[in-house]
């Protein structure tokens, strides 16, 4: 009787822990789901509540893509900026999102020594960029497009929300689209009393809230040469969990997404408008940090094509920081970000 | 005086056991249990069809897209898309990995199990 007394303890230890085990529940319920939207994959993960919440909350976001594709879209008909595009006028009045959006990104790429433009649609059309039929175009054709390609030409009037562009301009936001929709998702998404989100636009990503009390986000850089799942690096936001971490928007730039062969020679999508052709760099990817959706893509984009030295004042300027992957798997990181990389593959150095 | 201890070696070695057992059984809820993945297939904006990825299988979609499971692994093996990024995005197994056919507005992602990463950018 004694004997067994004394096992009492022990086995009360074994129960409770057993017990945990079966009723153990994490704080928030997990849910995702994914969709295609913009051309892009477009993954929502909720950590709220309850699941129903979730999966309310995921398709709000997807909602608000959606939405923000019949304004940004140059390739829909009905969207806002198609129809400015193929306006016979050539001075518009347009939706005052839209108008922030083309102004933003005009004033970000011209810091780019005339290498982007807003209205590059000229150019992109040229190469068929974003169409199924990505292609090599004639010297003509691009000698044709590039002085189309000027935002000095157009005018943008914010008092009367108007844009005047050339004869022949086209607009295109297709470089900053997916980190629009980041900040088009953080609209929908709860981050009161302690819910999260996860957004994913076509790889620009959104953090919104903080994961739990003892995790902070991790997110995955891309490898340039592995396979559409595989990173080489992880980014640890718990080591940045200063600011309460509560919004974060990351976006990446690459030759290697987007890409056709002709005559042996690879072309990627990153159009220098100063060439007419693709950008040529020793870089293979960009990843920035930045405030907005709308920053991290742009910038990620202007850093790919200003290159490493020339792109670091212009990151300080606006609060960001980078992670440049070069050719030769050499690695440099600037700013915030450093502190965050961790290279866990074992072909990648650090410079 | 022949009073018995308090704790006797035997008691400790019950003790160990029973811990030993304890944190067994707390790792195989955690992270055994043949971690039960899935993989959800959406179409067109809709939750199509959530699959197990213990159990080979094979799925034709309405739109002609083929999709295995095959070794605990999850992917597109056939679609009538012009670039085929779907089926060379190969196979899937980790939580986290998603393929996707665009044209077909086709997507699977997988679920279940511990990430490693919350999402990848690219």
């Amino acid at each position: 009787m004694k004997k067994l007394l004394k096992m009492i303890f022990p086995l009360l230890a074994l129960a409770l822990i057993v017990f945990c085990c079966f009723f153990y529940k994490p704080e928030f319920v997990k849910t995702q789901s994914s969709q295609v939207i913009m051309g892009s994959v477009v993954s929502v993960t909720t950590y709220t509540d309850t699941e129903e919440n979730g999966k309310t909350e995921q398709a709000a976001v997807f909602d608000k893509i959606k939405t923000l594709d019949s304004l940004i879209s140059k390739n829909d008909e009905n969207a806002a900026l198609y129809k400015i595009n193929n306006s016979d006028s050539n001075e518009n009045r347009i939706d005052p999102e839209l108008f922030g959006c083309i102004k933003e990104t005009a004033e970000i790429y011209s810091k780019s020594d005339g290498k982007l433009a807003v209205t590059s649609g000229a150019l992109t059309e040229a190469w068929g960029i974003d169409t199924e039929d990505f292609r090599l175009p004639s010297k003509d054709e691009i000698e044709a497009a590039l002085p189309l390609c000027d935002d000095s030409l157009i005018t943008l009037d914010s008092g009367k929300l108007t844009v005047k562009t050339a004869k022949g301009q086209i607009i295109n936001l297709g470089s900053v689209g997916k980190g629009i929709a980041c900040d088009k998702a953080l609209e929908a998404v709860d981050i009161s009393s302690n819910q999260s989100a996860v957004v994913s636009v076509g790889g620009s990503v959104g953090l919104f809230g903080a994961k739990s009390k003892n995790e902070g986000w991790v997110i995955g850089i891309r490898d340039p040469y592995g396979s559409e799942n595989d990173y080489f690096a992880k980014l640890n936001f718990g080591k940045l969990e200063y600011k309460g971490g509560a919004i974060i928007f990351v976006s990446t730039s690459g030759s290697y997404e987007k890409t056709f062969e002709a005559d042996g020679k690879t072309y990627h999508h990153i159009l220098d408008l100063t060439t007419g052709y693709p950008v040529e760099t020793e870089l293979v990817s960009v990843t920035v940090k930045a405030d907005t959706g709308l920053l991290s893509d742009a910038l990620s984009t202007l850093c790919f094509v200003l290159g490493e030295e020339k792109s670091q004042s212009i990151l300080d300027s606006y609060g960001a920081s980078a992670v440049y992957v070069y050719a030769d798997k050499t690695v440099s990181a600037y700013g915030e970000l450093a502190n965050a990389l961790e290279i866990v593959n074992a072909d990648y150095k650090l410079r | 005086m022949n009073e018995r201890k308090l704790v006797t070696k035997r008691d400790i070695a019950v003790l160990a056991v029973l811990v030993f057992f304890a944190i067994a059984l707390l790792l195989f809820f955690r992270f055994g249990l043949k971690d039960g993945r899935t993989a959800l297939i959406s179409v067109d904006g809709r939750d199509y069809l959530t699959v197990s990825l213990d159990k080979d299988d094979e799925i034709t979609l309405e739109n002609g897209v083929k999709i295995i499971v095959s070794d605990g692994k999850i992917g597109f093996t056939e679609s009538d898309c012009p670039d085929l990024v779907c089926v060379h995005t190969g196979m899937l197994s980790k939580a986290g990995d998603v393929a996707a056919c665009v044209p077909n507005k086709t997507v699977i992602s997988v679920s279940g199990g511990e990430a490693s990463v919350d999402t990848l950018t690219y």
